[in-house]
């Protein structure tokens, strides 16, 4: 017996359903994101004029694309549910055995580059298989690899190493020009891996399966998608692109040094979760890193500009605004739920 | 062809460590047909259904599938054979859209990349099927949850299946969903399919099967035609006698008790929670008020709203006879009232923690933090009761989890004896336990009304609530529905009243 | 048989033998580790002194991250709020010379212990009333902590000259005993004792174990998380007031760096589960006790400092994974009669992966410990010299204004402000070689802490002679600030 009507979903989205989709559709994030950023930068650009010469502009590029990098990282392990707090750590890690390697031995700074990356997934993968494998909680295990990479890094040298390599030495001050400035290699690796990572979560089969597995590993468990080799993948490419910005932040800095990169994984994740990825997993998109990037920068430039701020500031204001986004995330989750529950209820009553 | 045998389980056998949930059960499913399986807690019909998809292995019996032997190892590879599972917690991703959710995993490609276009429009296509038409490319949690079982059944029927199995869909729908719900199991299963459909909503069961199976603590009752199955038999099949070793005994004293005003203790007026019709109740002391009803019937609902659990929407809870507004279990507590609860495992035991440490817990948390028992003290507590009680163990420091599920309810009845309760309410006190504590608690319950505590009883099994009651309640679908008192309480005239009123 | 049985499983039996079987490893290979005497300060002294001393701060805070890790949390901001704690008492006593207080003693630090608890109820309240996970919620304070300590000293090292701060740092005079072992000793006696006559653990245990159980026995979880997190605010207040006393500074930048990890393995090595659940307070003081004697052993022996992190982290790793309820099912499987094939593959390919794994871990580990092992490195031999006589800061505000920028690169800009005697330099350099030869300093590090400032720096020689040119040529020398101000003495190391 059929019914000639069919029926229309949309009898099913009554109003409430339509405010609650458009405040906490995963888009909407990302749309704030990029509206606090140019509010930022345009709106404090009256008051630091030099904000508006392009070159500025540009340097906030070259400056964080270490931070950028690392925050297209952790992304991929916040989508899945995870957490990685040991990639500033690598990054300092790579940095020292890169310009140890590179002054006392003999080997081409391009090994020196691919034996680092191969290291970072290594590192990667170790961690995620104590994860994975183990079911050991993913920020005991890196909060582990985080120690041993600082170690590691006195290990080798507890004093500074100056890179004097004539190849990173001449990546390091190339520049590729642009309408009123130029932006270095780095900045440009940066975007690059962004525009990459964009069509890999979008695109190819693993990203599609990291965001369900972070939506819901049960569910995705029972639809038979490759649980644990997806979450052991997605550490080994977090260490790797921990070892990337690790290679950039060698080349931007020329030196290897203990004290590198403190705290550089705090600044990545918040880049992650103010560009609209939810520490929960499954919600976010990697194009919000960008932004969260890009508004730390912003507020490193303004504070440079101005002088008296003290550099600081910078992590203070960074953190409040993590705070007001985990928050603000946290109170959408309870009043989705508070709203399910209530369309439960409801079927009660009218059984 | 309609009407063929498609799937048969034959001397389905499986056993867990210390229970046997299934034992020896058969089963039979037709194309083109419905087959309600059903069954209370405990009767095992949802280790069937895990054994049949692979979520567990079976001891002993065959499965076979359009004639040939099949043993599903895992959730997929039951798929692959053509057993889909759509199960009462939409397993979906609630972050992904509607038409990425019906097709991961399987997504058609192009040139090795997602192809958004394609999966858009086959799962446009899949849903239409079922007469759904919506926005596929919004995010599953935008739609209610009926569209969201909706969209698990498209993605179950996508993978060309043989068998469908429905595990509880209409636990959360209202009228209208059902409905809708209905028309498209109707539409699959004039389509050739055989649908299992696993629940306990009576009315349902007979608006949409054509047979039913019934199963009763691992065994399988008998398999019916759903036309020549009244609803009181079916009930009776479902909770009705059971082998009677139990001694009954005298009921007259507690009948001549006097249960005026003054003995109320609970009182219950027009109390309505988010999952309970306004009920009213009243509870006295020295009294055995026993809730009957079928599984979901919201029996437990109205202990945790007695109990502070569950916030009361509207009306008045009385506790000797102050108004109550409870906020937690605590302040229940501190009013006398005491709460066994169903589930042992997850909401009763703490399991790495002593036996001794279990039982005077709620004692000690009415206490407080200060007034602390020291541990000689709780040794002496435990002791009295691990005798009185006759609980099993090895010592009262050994931790409660590695004990029998029948001293384990012991412990947890110690528990709230110690607190020297005015109400004790005992969801199921006597489920998945062996026959000689079976007998213990029920003494006990009767002992405790003799000495003036009063009881809220509640249990699937008729005959210990007849033993035990001198009045019951009944419940269904979130309402109470009648009192039943005196004569009244027998199994007949109970499972009339859970049914509905129909003559057998 | 069943004594010793009775004997192993008891709680406390494991970390008893972790923390003395480093015990008696020194005192076989430590000379004169049982050694205590008294200093010149009337302070006890000694190996065994030290370790209980520099525990103190870490048993503190493990204290507190014992009960909050019991309720299936974490707190993994204490190491920054060490420094706040730190930042707030020293700002208000203030880093006047003479010593004259801007705030009474006692209010700096009560204040100081106030406002970590205050923050540490900040966790509590996102933990238990918005449900955000505690590694995120922690991780808030972890980010700002030290911002907010630069904020209250304005980026500068606030030196205390106040002398009793030196007294909690050291001893008071009169007592023998180090301050900061005797705080940790009345903390630990006092936490224990509330914990023995109240329901505390009961209740913290029940909510680790079973929260709903727990609820539905009448017991108010999420109340008991919330304040125990403020309570591990407080442990960390009081930790950073004993750090930062030790150096007589408030250091935002390094005070209680990398403390977390410290405190959690303090109570894993307690034999306490990283998930929650039981926990044995006493478990965790022995933790912290091991750590600080492997430290200290470490440092007896010479070995680099830089080590002990990746010790750490290896540690920990090992102890969670033989908590992990997988990895024991694994091993139980992997000595159990299994005839299932399909498990002993998947066993086979896992404990290969591990291997593998493990065999890479420690090949860095190696490598780096010692690079002469490996024959593609060549490492310049370092030689230290000795300088003995007394070296001039002028400017010291200087000094330390270039070292707010956290590094002195330009030798130049150094070597102006220290007058390097030249004849002293002569002299050296004939000592080593006989040809004539020229001393270039390659690079210098300078660190401040307190009135202490270390210098060290790295030389090539210049000469003919290859042998001697291929060497890497380093001195160190420690400043000490002297009672008459803008002076500094050489103190030797």
């Amino acid at each position: 017996m059929e019914t000639g009507a069919t029926i229309r979903g949309k009898e099913e989205i009554n109003m409430e359903n339509k405010r609650r989709f458009s405040l906490s559709s995963p888009t909407m994030p990302l749309v704030i994101t990029f509206v606090l950023f140019l509010a930022l930068y345009f709106g404090f650009s009256f008051r630091y004029t030099p904000m508006l010469k392009p070159q500025v502009f540009y340097n906030i590029f070259i400056d964080n694309a270490t931070i950028l990098i690392l925050a297209v990282g952790i992304t991929y392990v916040l989508l899945i549910g995870g957490i990685d707090i040991s990639v500033g750590s690598v990054v300092a890690l790579v940095c020292m055995a890169t310009a140890y390697l590179l002054e006392f031995t003999t080997l081409h700074p391009v090994v020196v580059m691919i034996l680092m990356l191969i290291m970072g997934a290594v590192f990667g993968l170790v961690q995620g298989t104590f994860i994975t494998y183990f079911d050991m909680q993913p920020f005991i295990v890196t909060l582990a690899g985080q120690y041993f990479a600082r170690g590691m890094t006195a290990v080798i040298n507890e004093e500074t190493i100056h890179i004097s390599n004539k190849v990173y030495q001449s990546i390091a001050r190339f520049q590729i020009k642009l309408p009123g400035g130029f932006i270095s290699p780095i900045g440009l690796l940066s975007i690059i891996v962004l525009i990459i990572s964009i069509f890999v979560l979008q695109y190819t089969k693993f990203g599609r399966n990291i965001y369900a597995i972070g939506g819901s590993e049960t569910s995705a468990l029972l639809m038979g998608l490759p649980v644990k080799r997806t979450k052991l993948a997605v550490y080994t490419l977090s260490g790797f692109l921990s070892a990337l910005a690790g290679v950039t932040f060698s080349i931007y800095m020329l030196s290897g040094y203990t004290l590198h990169a403190m705290g550089m994984e705090m600044d990545a994740i918040a880049s992650s979760v103010i560009g609209g990825t939810s520490l929960t997993g499954g919600v976010g998109y990697v194009l919000g890193s960008l932004f969260g990037t890009t508004i730390q920068g912003t507020i490193k430039t303004i504070i440079s500009l101005d002088g008296t701020i003290n550099s600081w500031y910078t992590r203070i204001i960074v953190a409040a605004l993590l705070c007001v986004f985990i928050v603000m995330q946290s109170i959408f989750t309870k009043s989705k739920e508070r709203v399910k529950r209530k369309e439960k209820s409801k079927a009660k009553t009218t059984n | 062809m309609k009407g063929d045998v498609i799937l048969t389980m034959r001397n389905i056998t499986k056993t867990f460590p210390g229970v046997v949930a299934l034992s020896n059960v058969d089963f039979t499913l037709r194309s083109g047909e419905v087959h309600a399986l059903m069954g209370e807690n405990g009767a095992g019909k949802s280790t069937l259904i895990k054994v049949l998809t692979g979520v567990e292995p079976l001891d002993s019996g065959t499965i076979t599938l359009e004639g040939k032997e099949i043993l599903a190892k895992d959730p997929n590879h039951a798929v692959a054979l053509g057993i889909s599972t759509v199960y009462q917690e939409v397993n979906l991703c609630h972050n992904l859209t509607v038409a990425e959710n019906i097709f991961i995993g399987r997504a058609p490609l192009k040139n090795g990349f997602v192809d958004w276009k394609q999966i858009n429009k086959k799962a446009k296509e899949a849903l239409l099927k079922l007469n759904i038409d919506i926005d596929v490319t919004k995010t599953l949690d935008s739609y209610s949850i009926a569209i969201q079982q909706m969209v698990a059944i498209a993605r179950a029927l996508d993978v060309s299946s043989k068998v469908l199995i429905l595990d509880e869909p209409t636990s959360s729908l209202d009228q209208n969903e059902v409905a809708k719900l209905f028309e498209v199991i109707r539409k699959l299963r004039d389509e050739g399919m055989g649908i299992i459909f696993v629940t306990h909503f009576l009315d349902q069961v007979y608006e949409i099967s054509d047979r039913i199976t019934v199963l009763r603590n691992g065994q399988l009752v008998g398999e019916y035609e759903v036309e020549s199955l009244p609803k009181v038999q079916l009930v009776a099949k479902m909770i009705g006698k059971e082998l009677d070793e139990l001694k009954s005994f005298n009921k007259e004293e507690i009948s001549q008790r006097d249960f005026s005003e003054e003995n109320v203790i609970v009182k219950a007026k027009n109390v309505e929670t988010e999952k309970l019709q306004p009920y009213s109740l009243d509870i006295n002391r020295g009294e055995v008020v026993g809730l009957a009803g079928l599984l979901g019937s919201g029996r437990s609902e109205i202990a945790r709203s007695i109990f502070g659990i569950d916030r009361i929407l509207s009306g008045e809870l009385y506790i000797n006879k102050k108004k109550a507004n409870l906020k937690n279990p605590i302040n229940a507590m501190m009013r006398g009232i005491g709460f066994l609860p169903e589930d042992r495992k997850t909401e009763g035991i703490i399991g790495d923690l002593s036996v001794r440490e279990n039982i005077i817990i709620a004692l000690q948390a009415k206490r407080g933090l200060f007034k602390y028992l020291r541990k000689k003290k709780q040794l002496q507590i435990a002791d009295e009761y691990i005798k009185k009680l006759q609980i099993k163990c090895s010592s009262p420091d050994q931790p409660v989890k590695n004990l029998s599920g029948g001293n384990q309810q012991k412990c947890i009845l110690a528990r709230w004896l110690i607190t020297n309760p005015d109400l004790l309410i005992l969801d199921e006190p006597t489920r998945g336990i062996d026959i000689g504590t079976k007998t213990e608690i029920q003494k006990l319950v009767v002992q405790l009304a003799e000495q003036g505590v009063g009881v809220l009883f509640i249990s699937s099994e008729l005959d210990e609530m007849i033993r035990c009651c001198t009045r019951i309640a009944v419940m269904r679908d979130g309402a109470k529905i009648g009192e039943l008192v005196g004569d009244g309480i027998n199994e007949h005239t109970i499972m009339q009243t859970i049914a509905g009123g129909e003559n057998s | 048989m069943s004594i010793i049985r009775k004997i192993t499983s008891r709680r406390l039996f494991w970390p008893f033998v972790g923390f003395f079987a480093i015990i008696v490893f020194n005192i076989f290979f430590t000379p004169n580790f049982l050694e205590i005497s008294l200093n010149n300060d009337g302070m006890l002294y000694g190996y065994l002194v030290d370790i209980f001393n520099r525990a103190a701060p870490l048993i503190i805070l493990a204290t507190g991250m014992t009960f909050v890790i019991a309720t299936g949390g974490i707190d993994i901001s204490v190491g920054s709020l060490c420094a706040i704690s730190a930042a707030v008492a020293c700002y208000m006593m203030g880093g006047d010379f003479n010593g004259v207080l801007r705030y009474p003693f006692w209010l700096a630090l009560l204040s100081a212990i106030l406002v970590c608890t205050a923050l540490g109820l900040f966790n509590g309240f996102l933990v238990t009333k918005l449900d955000i996970p505690p590694v995120v919620a922690t991780l808030i304070l972890l980010t700002a902590g030290r911002g907010i300590a630069q904020l209250i000293t304005s980026g500068q090292i606030i030196t205390v000259y106040y002398k009793p701060y030196y007294y909690i740092g050291t001893n008071f005079p009169g007592i023998v005993f180090p301050t900061a072992f005797l705080v940790a000793l009345v903390f630990v006696v006092i936490v224990f004792l509330f914990i023995k006559n109240t329901s505390l653990q009961l209740f913290i245990e029940a909510s680790g174990v079973n929260r709903k159980a727990s609820m539905f026995s009448g017991i108010k979880s999420s109340n008991i998380t919330w304040l125990i997190y403020g309570f591990s605010g407080l442990c960390a207040g009081i930790s950073g007031i004993l750090l930062s006393s030790m150096i007589r500074a408030a250091d935002a930048n390094n005070a209680g760096l990398n403390y977390e990890l410290d405190a959690i393995l303090a109570v894993a090595l307690g034999g306490n589960s990283l998930i929650g659940g039981k926990f044995s307070l006493m478990g965790s003081v022995l933790g912290a006790l091991t750590i600080q004697a492997l430290t200290t052993t470490m440092y007896a022996k010479d070995v680099s400092p830089a080590v002990l992190p990746v010790v750490k982290a290896i540690v920990v790793i090992i102890i969670c994974t033989f908590q992990s309820e997988t990895f024991r099912t694994i091993l139980k499987k992997a000595f159990s009669r299994d005839t299932s094939l399909a498990t002993k593959r998947m066993k086979r390919t896992r404990n290969l992966a591990f291997a593998g794994a493990l065999v890479i871990l420690i090949f860095f580990v190696v490598i780096s410990v010692n690079p002469r092992l490996n024959p593609t490195f060549s490492v310049p031999e370092r030689v230290m010299l000795d300088f003995e006589e007394a070296i001039n800061v002028r400017d010291f505000d200087k000094l330390k204004s270039l070292y707010h920028e956290n590094y002195v690169e330009e030798v130049n800009d150094y070597v102006d402000l220290i007058a390097v005697k030249d004849e002293k330099l002569m002299e050296m350099l004939s000592a080593i070689s006989d040809t004539p030869a020229q001393l270039k300093i390659t690079k210098t590090r300078l660190t401040i802490t307190g009135d202490t400032a270390r210098v060290h720096t790295n030389m090539k020689l210049i000469t003919d002679d290859e042998n001697l040119a291929n060497k890497e040529y380093f001195y160190e020398f420690k400043f000490q600030k002297s009672k008459q101000a803008g002076t500094w003495k050489l103190v030797l190391l």
